[in-house]
């Protein structure tokens, strides 16, 4: 029993030393008669400070006994003091105490600590002293405290979380079937799902809420409330039109919570990553790259993602290429596989980018890969390469053959003779030949500048149109995909040929060639060529004359102007023989078909130009000039044939033959003459009667073509001059009279009518000169004219002297009158024999000019007169009257005769020796000598005497009508007169010659010969 | 006539070659008080002689110097108009009063004689008192030329 009490004390001991409790005992008053260590911990004071000393109310606050107290009042329903009884009150009763105070330790800090005090009893139920245990509930307090912050945050969250949460019992039958459920709790964000408040459905059955709801739904959120196995699935709400997440999960049994995520985002993203993941892979599939992702791990690299284009590509089956990422390298080619490693490393050293190409096996086949990868690096994964492997074996090829080509057209560039320029679309000079170099005369240096404006520029000074090339050479870099030939041609004479097509790759313009040659020789040549080809053209089709080709037989080609002078269509033409387009003779009685001499006249060496008359299709002929000409063409000869409708020329031809015809005749029988004068004044021409003027005859031959001045003395020379002059310009006066000279000296008077003549242009070529022998008219003319003076002087002088005697008769009939009267008869027989004698003379006058008149009839016919004759009948007749004075006559033997009237001509003798009688000297007897002599090829007779001679003054009045030299003299004056009207009526003339007076004077007068004597008014 | 003429008879000469119109002139003139003298030559040569004094009449006291010339146009030797042009061209006596005779009025004579500055004409036979009138008219001591208008 000791034993099992220091047991049982040990025990007691050790259950107090170690409890973690506070347990303190206390006596009835509540003094601590017992600390544990647990105490003395939470309390902070030490069991020795204690025990003895305090109650246990010394470590609670007062206020809170206090407040135990007024509590412990009302629950055992009777007053319990504060402080100590308020912690044993309770225990004291019996009744269990576990209640919440507030420790206070000894440092001064709180604690919360949860006091059991329970009495304790003896044996027999009395109490003696009470035990209090204590436990620290600060953790729990925290505990709780967290706990309500948890349960806050919680109902933050709840409140306001955006999933939608309900907590639900279900409901089962009696067979433990869920067919219904209750809503417990339900957060705003269910409300906001349903539309249903909390209140409406706190409390209330799914049943009767949302009826709707299917049953299965009741089933299975039953099998979790029940079973505890949560579940989760996805709904859809179609009339939200939204998804959800469903978990539901049961927090106790009976019960399930059910959440509601709104996951229509996420599944829409989802069903985009879908989508997109689909994409992808379509891509991937479908591009012609092989895409890959290569894991770079220190020791290996792991493929962690092959298309199957990748697997296409290498050859590969997919699980070996992720199995191991070194069978790559096992299809690559030995020699290449080094190159394939360095790069491999090279990139993964530097992560930067992978690339390489080289040759592998695929498939059995030789072909050339390339592989490109670009590092990723996250964090915590090693990098990894994203890339696409691609089969360039094509484009290797490509380029194997663009290589071969390329150094064969490195070849053929510099092997050509072409000048060849490429430049690429930007301008730059990409490629050139030295023939180009050479054709243009370019340094090397201009070139290499790639400055495609200089090289321009270089070439436009050599051009000899540079402004025309000049657009067309700057645009080397011409992008435009049009091939473009130009012809350059240069200031010295070299023409280039100028050839561009666009540089195309894969259908794309990248640039341009140009290619020049030299072709100055060919160019020049071909430029002859084709001018003579084209002038041939030209001609063959612009002329105006018919040209037609033909073979020795038949024509074969024509122009158009043939079609028209034939009417007929060209291929009627062709084929035909020239016979057949001819009548069957020609107008010489000669066959049409002998036209075939003719060609083989040409086709012999000899061209042929004939007249021919053809026949239109119609029918018609027309007159035609032909000329053949035979040559070659293309290596055949053929001939030529001109044609030319000439009839119209023929027509003209023969009306101007005709007009010729009358303008001759009209010449040949104009009574004027009709000259042409050039406009030098020469002779072209003298019409039949103009020859005859001008030479004497009209069968003159003209030795040269004489000028027109020959034919005018050299007085007139002035005039024709003048004329002349104004003939140039067309000036000439109507009616102009001129004293011409003909070749022999013979003068006349012509009356000239002229024009300029002008050609069709309107240019002077010639005078036409009408020339009018108007000699006689003229001497008609200055006869009339002398004879209206002489008429009118007659007249006066008539009027003159026939009054003067009347005057006589009136002034002395007056003054007989006056003395009449008078009574004076002293002068009556002088006045009266005045008067007697004035009328006498009168008379006398009266006769006079009767025989003056008579003068102008002719008596006797013209005939010859023997002059010596006539003169010894002369003197006969005067025989009286010369005895009387003793007058000596001498007359010439072989006077020559005269041609005229006989006795006008005696009455002249006459006269001239009855003047020479009057006026004989004073003192001596008279002398009178007859004779004649030649002066050029006229007879010039003369009757001279020794008398009293005449006056220089009047040596022309004496002929004058009534002009008396010697007022006292005989006669009536007109003797003179008289003689000089005979000899001027018979073409001759008469004058006086005398030194002066007392000097005697010599009568000179002609006459004519026969011929004169015809043209004188004698005979008309 | 003014008394200035009357104070002394006017010698006149008559240039005539018709004896019997001068003798009509003369006959008439016995009629004009105021020529007492009056000389008579037969042409126009002896009629300059006796105007400048020269030839045959160089005897001024026997053959005084005309106050009037009475000249007919028609004259041998020397035509009447010659006889005017050689007196008017003359500066001693252009001044002379000459009076033309004419047997015409023709319009010829007239204005010839005008032309060559007769002082004025008169038809045969002459009138005595056309005479007076044309002798009254002319201006004496006075430079005068009618002709020529």
């Amino acid at each position: 029993m000791a034993q099992q009490q220091r047991t049982a004390e040990t025990v007691q001991r050790a259950i107090l030393h170690d409890a973690a409790h506070a347990i303190v005992a206390t006596d009835l008053t509540g003094l601590i008669i017992s600390f544990n260590p647990a105490a003395e911990k939470l309390a902070g004071w030490s069991a020795a400070e204690v025990v003895g000393k305090v109650t246990l109310a010394s470590f609670h606050p007062p206020e809170e006994l206090a407040a135990q107290a007024r509590l412990l009042s009302e629950r055992l329903g009777r007053p319990v003091a504060p402080g100590i009884e308020a912690l044993l009150a309770e225990a004291r009763a019996g009744l269990p105490s576990a209640t919440e105070w507030t420790c206070l330790r000894k440092d001064g800090t709180r604690l919360p600590v949860l006091l059991s005090v329970s009495a304790l009893r003896d044996e027999q139920g009395e109490v003696f002293g009470f035990a209090a245990f204590a436990a620290d509930i600060t953790e729990r307090r925290q505990a709780d405290a967290r706990l309500q912050e948890r349960e806050a945050q919680y109902r933050l969250l709840f409140e306001n979380m955006v999933t939608a949460f309900a907590l639900h019992e279900i409901i089962c039958d009696e067979q433990g079937h869920p067919v219904d459920y209750r809503y417990l709790e339900v957060n705003p964000a269910f409300e906001r799902l349903t539309g249903l408040t909390a209140r409406e459905l706190e409390g209330k059955t799914v049943s009767e809420v949302l009826p709707a709801v299917e049953k299965y739904w009741i089933e299975i959120f039953g099998q979790v409330a029940l079973t505890g196995k949560p579940a989760a699935y996805e709904n859809f709400f179609a009339d939200l039109g939204q998804y959800y997440d469903t978990w539901v999960f049961s927090p106790k049994h009976g019960q399930f919570a059910v959440l509601f995520s709104d996951v229509t985002a996420r599944k829409r993203a989802e069903e985009s990553l879908q989508e997109s993941r689909r994409l992808y892979a379509d891509v991937v599939a479908s591009i012609p790259l092989g895409v890959y992702r290569v894991s770079a791990r220190p020791e290996e690299d792991v493929l962690e993602y092959v298309s199957d284009r990748f697997c296409q590509v290498v050859g590969l089956p997919r699980e070996r290429l992720l199995e191991d990422e070194r069978v790559v390298l096992g299809i690559i080619h030995p020699e290449d596989r080094q190159s394939f490693l360095d790069a491999n490393n090279q990139a993964y050293d530097q992560r930067s980018q992978f690339q390489w190409e080289g040759r592998a096996t695929v498939r059995g086949q030789l072909r050339w890969l390339r592989f490109e990868s670009h590092p990723t690096q996250l964090p915590d994964r090693p990098p990894f390469w994203t890339g696409v492997a691609f089969d360039v074996t094509d484009r290797r090829d490509v380029e194997e053959a663009l290589h071969q080509q390329h150094s064969l057209l490195e070849g053929a560039l510099q092997a050509t003779a072409d000048g060849i320029l490429a430049v690429s679309s930007e301008g730059r000079i990409t490629s050139y030949n030295r023939q180009f170099l050479e054709l243009w005369r370019v340094s090397k240096e201009i070139l290499d500048t790639h400055d495609t404006m200089a090289l321009a520029d270089y070439i436009l000074q050599q051009l000899s149109h540079p402004a025309a090339m000049q657009a067309r050479i700057r645009n080397f870099n011409d992008t435009s995909r049009a091939d473009t030939f130009d012809t350059l041609e240069f200031t010295d004479g070299r023409v280039y040929e100028r050839f561009s097509r666009p540089q195309m790759v894969a259908g794309r313009v990248v640039g341009r060639v140009w290619s020049f040659r030299d072709v100055t020789a060919r160019h020049w040549a071909v430029a002859s060529l084709r001018e003579s080809e084209h002038k041939f053209k030209m001609l063959f089709e612009s002329t105006n004359d018919a040209i037609l080709i033909m073979d020795e037989k038949v024509f074969v080609d024509c122009n158009r102007v043939a079609e028209t002078m034939f009417a007929c269509k060209r291929d009627q033409i062709i084929g035909r023989t020239p016979a057949e387009l001819s009548p069957e003779r020609q107008p010489d009685g000669r066959l049409s078909t002998e036209a075939a001499e003719k060609v083989r006249s040409v086709l012999a060496g000899a061209p042929q130009f004939f007249e021919w008359i053809l026949a239109r299709r119609d029918g018609t002929l027309f007159n035609a000039e032909v000329s053949l000409t035979g040559f070659e063409l293309r290596g055949q000869k053929v001939i030529q044939v001109i044609i030319r409708d000439i009839t119209a020329r023929k027509l003209a031809e023969a009306a101007q033959h005709e007009a010729e015809q009358l303008y001759r005749t009209l010449v040949n029988t104009s009574p004027d003459g009709i000259l042409l004068l050039d406009l030098t004044g020469r002779v072209l021409y003298s019409s039949p009667k103009a020859l005859e003027l001008l030479h004497g005859s009209a069968e003159t031959e003209l030795p040269s073509l004489p000028g027109a001045l020959r034919f005018v003395g050299r007085q007139e020379r002035h005039q024709a001059l003048a004329l002349f002059r104004g003939a140039l310009v067309g000036i000439f006066p109507p009616n102009v009279r001129l004293l011409m000279r003909r070749s022999d000296g013979h003068e006349f008077t012509a009356e000239l009518n002229g024009t300029l003549l002008r050609d069709g242009l309107g240019v002077p070529w010639g005078i036409l000169v009408i020339v009018r022998d108007v000699t006689d008219r003229q001497r008609q003319e200055d006869e009339l004219k002398s004879k209206n003076a002489e008429l009118e002087r007659f007249t006066y002088t008539v009027s003159h002297d026939l009054r003067s005697p009347l005057i006589t008769i009136k002034g002395f009939a007056g003054a007989l009158l006056a003395d009449a009267a008078a009574g004076r008869t002293g002068r009556l027989n002088e006045d009266l024999n005045r008067i007697l004698q004035a009328a006498d003379k009168m008379s006398d006058l009266l006769n006079g000019l009767l025989q003056l008149s008579r003068v102008g009839r002719m008596v006797n016919p013209p005939t010859q007169v023997p002059m010596n004759k006539l003169v010894a009948d002369v003197l006969e007749l005067l025989a009286g009257s010369i005895a009387q004075r003793g007058a000596t006559v001498t007359v010439q033997c072989d006077l020559p005769p005269a041609y005229g009237d006989p006795q006008r001509l005696q009455e002249v003798v006459q006269n001239l020796i009855e003047n020479a009688l009057k006026f004989s000297p004073p003192d001596r007897s008279p002398e009178i000598e007859i004779g004649s002599k030649s002066v050029g090829d006229k007879t010039v007779y003369f009757v001279r005497d020794h008398g009293r001679g005449i006056e220089s003054r009047f040596h022309e009045t004496i002929f004058g009508l009534f002009n008396k030299l010697d007022p006292r003299s005989d006669g009536t004056g007109i003797g003179l007169a008289l003689v000089r009207r005979i000899l001027e009526f018979h073409g001759g003339s008469i004058w006086v010659e005398s030194a002066g007076a007392g000097l005697g004077a010599t009568f000179y007068f002609t006459l004519p010969g026969r011929k004169a004597l015809s043209t004188s008014p004698l005979n008309g | 006539m003014d008394e200035h003429t009357m104070a002394r008879p006017l010698n006149i000469l008559l240039v005539e070659d018709n004896l019997d119109h001068a003798e009509l002139l003369r006959r008439t003139l016995e009629q004009f008080p105021a020529a007492k003298f009056l000389h008579h030559v037969e042409d126009g040569e002896a009629a300059l002689d006796y105007i400048f004094g020269r030839g045959n009449f160089r005897d001024r006291l026997q053959f005084p110097s005309p106050d009037l010339v009475l000249l007919d146009l028609r004259l041998p030797r020397l035509d009447g108009l010659d006889v005017l042009r050689h007196v008017r061209r003359h500066p001693t006596c252009h001044r002379l009063p000459i009076v033309v005779l004419t047997t015409s009025e023709a319009e010829r004579d007239v204005a010839a004689a005008y032309e060559y500055h007769a002082n004025g004409f008169v038809s045969k036979p002459v009138d005595v008192q056309r005479l007076s009138d044309l002798v009254d008219g002319l201006e004496w001591g006075e430079a005068s030329d009618r002709g020529g208008l």
